[in-house]
């Protein structure tokens, strides 16, 4: 199957027709999200490049952004009274301060319009919507706030390292480690994406330091950024004695996504997993995680561990 | 999805509905595009606040609400001739069942 790449180096060959057409499919699926300002800097400015050139994008970019606006202007549904102070009060004391409209107008009141049985029934669904969404959203902030807090005051009392075995669980009970499986298949069947010079490249599009792994027989081959889940991610590509290893780096939203890594992460513990032939290794760092995955054995891989280099 | 001429026609036919239409045309949706489309547009969440609402990947939130507004679009584009005729809106039940997860 062919590979197509969001961006090509500025030295590539130019593209035929039939990448052209497969390039604008695959950020043409991005539009909406562009338009919503949920990509990554630099996924939107590689959509800022292929609109400039591109009538249909940017045509559909004017549906996705009057459709938006539009909707925009339809109020809150309703939601009880006492429904409204149960999810407000979950808020609280998860210290969020939502981004919602409907959190930050308090869940407004009933809209005027009652009449139809459509509208009478799209409220219900609201009301009951509501009532699973602040629940669960509370519920995952706690349990991820909990998490990092607990994660980032061991880091800053000195008692964060590692100390036990690490978590063993099947790749695919963490949605994080199934991405990345799936992503270093994909890259390690053909050539490498990036160089290792593109480091700087990379340090400046993630928002999280990057810092390559520092072992002696480790050689760092390339580097590129990616996005996992919708979540920037930047990965480096190792040489270890004549196999390929990957560090995947990501933000501490995704890391914290996956109750199993809350869990793991809060009794101090690093992740592993193994599928077939390759193993992974989740650990936490700070602003970020890490994952390592190669076809390696898992106690290989924990050779690489920036534990096992020293401060 | 749409053709051309529609698309850039589609701005001003969006401006002028009323909100009874709008939401005739999002139940014509499949529903878990809906859901994506209102708890982003209407209720204000981000795309990530979505994934966890839902329990699905933020991949599928960007996927749901891009493939909804296109449907959504087409749908309004369908029907608009028949608001403008007065014409009964007939509305079929929501066909849930056939959206992708």
């Amino acid at each position: 199957m062919r590979n197509i790449h969001l961006h090509t180096a500025p030295d590539a060959l130019p593209e035929d027709a039939e990448t052209r057409e497969a390039r604008h499919e695959l950020l043409a699926s991005l539009l909406a999200a562009y338009a919503d300002g949920e990509l990554p800097p630099e996924t939107a400015s590689q959509i800022d490049a292929h609109a400039a050139g591109c009538v249909r994008c940017r045509r559909a970019l004017d549906v996705h952004r009057a459709l938006r606006d539009r909707l925009g202007r339809e109020p809150v549904p309703a939601a009880t009274a006492s429904l409204r102070e149960r999810i407000a009060t979950g808020v609280r004391l998860a210290g969020v301060s939502g981004s919602a409209r409907m959190l930050a107008s308090g869940f407004a009141t009933s809209p005027a319009n009652d009449s139809g049985a459509l509208v009478h029934r799209l409220r219900a669904t609201g009301a009951w919507r509501m009532a699973v969404a602040g629940l669960l959203l509370v519920a995952t902030i706690l349990a991820t706030v909990q998490a990092t807090v607990a994660w980032r005051a061991s880091a800053r009392t000195g008692s964060g390292a590692q100390e036990a075995s690490p978590y063993s669980v099947t790749p695919q009970s963490v949605p994080l480690f199934a991405l990345v499986l799936s992503d270093y298949r994909r890259v390690t069947a053909s050539d490498l994406p990036g160089r290792a010079r593109d480091l700087g490249a990379v340090r400046a599009a993630v928002p999280f330091a990057v810092t390559p792994l520092s072992h002696p027989e480790l050689r760092l081959l390339a580097t590129w950024t990616t996005t996992l889940a919708g979540e920037p991610a930047a990965v480096l590509a190792y040489r270890w004695n004549d196999r390929v290893v990957l560090q995947y780096l990501v933000t501490e939203g995704l890391l914290f996504q996956s109750a199993d890594v809350r869990s793991a992460l809060a009794q101090r513990r690093d992740l592993d997993a193994r599928d077939g032939a390759q193993s992974l290794l989740l650990w936490a760092q700070p602003e970020s995680g890490s994952v390592l995955v190669g076809d390696l054995g898992p106690g290989e891989l924990a050779a690489l561990h920036p534990r096992a280099a020293g401060p | 999805m749409l053709s051309n001429d529609d698309e850039g026609l589609f701005a001003e036919v969006v401006a002028r509905i009323d909100s009874e239409q709008l939401h005739a045309a999002l139940a014509r949706i499949p529903q878990d595009f809906a859901v994506a489309i209102e708890l982003h547009d209407i209720d204000g969440f981000k795309y990530h606040e979505i994934a966890d609402i839902v329990g699905v990947p933020l991949g599928t939130v960007m996927s749901r609400i891009s493939r909804g507004r296109r449907l959504l679009a087409a749908s309004i584009l369908a029907h608009r001739k028949a608001w403008a005729l007065g014409t009964p809106d007939t509305r079929p039940a929501r066909y849930g069942t056939r959206g992708p997860s």
